[in-house]
């Protein structure tokens, strides 16, 4: 058998795939190795036939990998370490370029992170509220007046009475969840805190899902039960169970009331755009700053959800 | 100086003895035939490998030829160093042996 005819061409070739991975192996540039095995690989076929060749051929590569595996890592970070001392003898020769680059491109970087952070943060914003898609808040456009002449206003104030009304004339409207805030006075026990409070009709919980760490939403009905954020337990009652617990909250127009606490939140989710530290039902702003709720010009802002 | 391995020693050896011809396959064949036992090719690859990380072994470029599918062929040689190596691995080797009895060469010395 004769393994190279006249044309030069071998009549029998070693198997493809283990000359491939041995190419890819042995990273050196004229493909000696490959040489060398192809050599032998031609010999062995004479002598012992092609098919024993291919064999003993696939063998070898076989063998050769876990070593040439070793090299590839060796020679690899020999350059690495190179490029290293190179990069940073540069950087040692010309202070002032490199200086300029590594500020600028830190000030790149870091704005770009930021800016990605912001826009995260911007997107994502209440997005864990289960059905975000569902809620909107009635706004009004009024004209700004003096503070900036000929210019609209945006506000997302509606009148208090709107959102009922809504629900009753609109059978497309299902719900509507009215939601003010205003400073009050805290007081458990000795210690005592200027705070917010947050009115809010029962649907609340239906609406936004902030989930309870205890107690239960329907306390929203209960005029003399309130709603605290985790972080409000912390600051009055510490490690004790605040539920049942009696909080006095004095409010604007100098009522004062003992309410008990019914529900905790748990911790808001990170991008909750509003939350709550202590949580009333609506109904309990009769009793603070209005006489009824029918007044179309009390404002309040109104979300509500579709059907 | 550390001692060179013994794959390392033959192979180097190998190289000596050959000359201007030193590449994997009559290296091989130099080592399976003193040893014998065959030696892989990536038996005789991975001393090699060694040895020019410790600059023991250089190596030159032959022209490219048919039978090898057109490849150059990698010949070796030993560098200065390569040599001193040898020269004190059979110092080491010398030294040890002397004045060894009762381990005679198997047929006695000829």
């Amino acid at each position: 058998m004769s393994l190279h005819s006249e044309d030069g061409r071998p009549d029998c070739r070693p198997p493809i795939i283990s000359a491939w991975i041995l190419s890819w192996l042995v990273s050196d540039h004229f493909n000696t190795h490959a040489g060398d095995f192809e050599e032998f690989f031609n010999e062995l076929a004479e002598e012992k036939g092609v098919q024993k060749a291919r064999w003993w051929y696939r063998g070898q590569v076989l063998r050769l990998i876990p070593d040439q595996l070793l090299e590839k890592a060796y020679w690899g970070l020999l350059m690495f370490k190179s490029y290293l001392l190179v990069g940073i003898r540069n950087l040692a020769n010309n202070k002032v370029p490199a200086s300029i680059n590594i500020v600028g491109l830190s000030a790149a970087i870091g704005s770009s992170i930021a800016l990605f952070l912001f826009l995260y943060a911007l997107n994502t914003r209440d997005n864990f509220h289960e059905n975000v898609d569902n809620v909107f808040l009635i706004g009004h456009t009024t004209d700004a007046m003096e503070t900036l002449p000929g210019m609209k206003q945006k506000w997302g104030t509606s009148p208090v009475p709107m959102g009922p009304t809504l629900v009753a004339d609109y059978p497309q409207i299902n719900k509507a969840v009215r939601y003010t805030e205003q400073g009050v006075m805290v007081r458990a026990k000795r210690i005592a805190f200027r705070e917010r409070i947050s009115f809010a009709d029962p649907g609340f919980f239906e609406m936004f899902s902030f989930p309870l760490a205890s107690g239960d939403p329907s306390v929203l009905e209960n005029p003399s039960a309130v709603i605290i954020s985790s972080r409000m337990a912390t600051k009055y009652f510490g490690d004790e169970d605040p539920l049942g617990s009696e909080l006095m909250i004095r409010f604007r127009n100098g009522n004062e009331e003992m309410l008990e606490v019914g529900a905790v939140a748990e911790v808001f989710p990170i991008g909750a755009g509003f939350s709550f530290d202590f949580l009333v039902g609506y109904e309990k702003r009769l009793d603070v700053d209005l006489d009824n709720l029918d007044d179309w010009n009390a404002l309040t802002a109104t979300f509500f959800g579709l059907q | 100086m550390k001692l060179l391995t013994r794959p390392e020693e033959y192979v180097m050896l190998a190289i000596w003895k050959l000359q201007n011809d030193a590449y994997s396959i009559p290296i091989r064949e130099q080592v399976s035939k003193s040893t014998g036992y065959e030696w892989s090719l990536s038996s005789v690859f991975t001393p090699i490998n060694r040895l020019s990380k410790k600059w023991l072994v250089t190596s030159i470029l032959t022209k490219p030829k048919a039978q090898r599918g057109g490849r150059h062929k990698r010949v070796y040689q030993l560098t200065p160093e390569g040599r001193q190596a040898l020269i004190h691995i059979r110092t080491v080797e010398e030294s040890m042996w002397s004045g060894v009895k009762g381990l005679a060469l198997i047929g006695g010395l000829k």
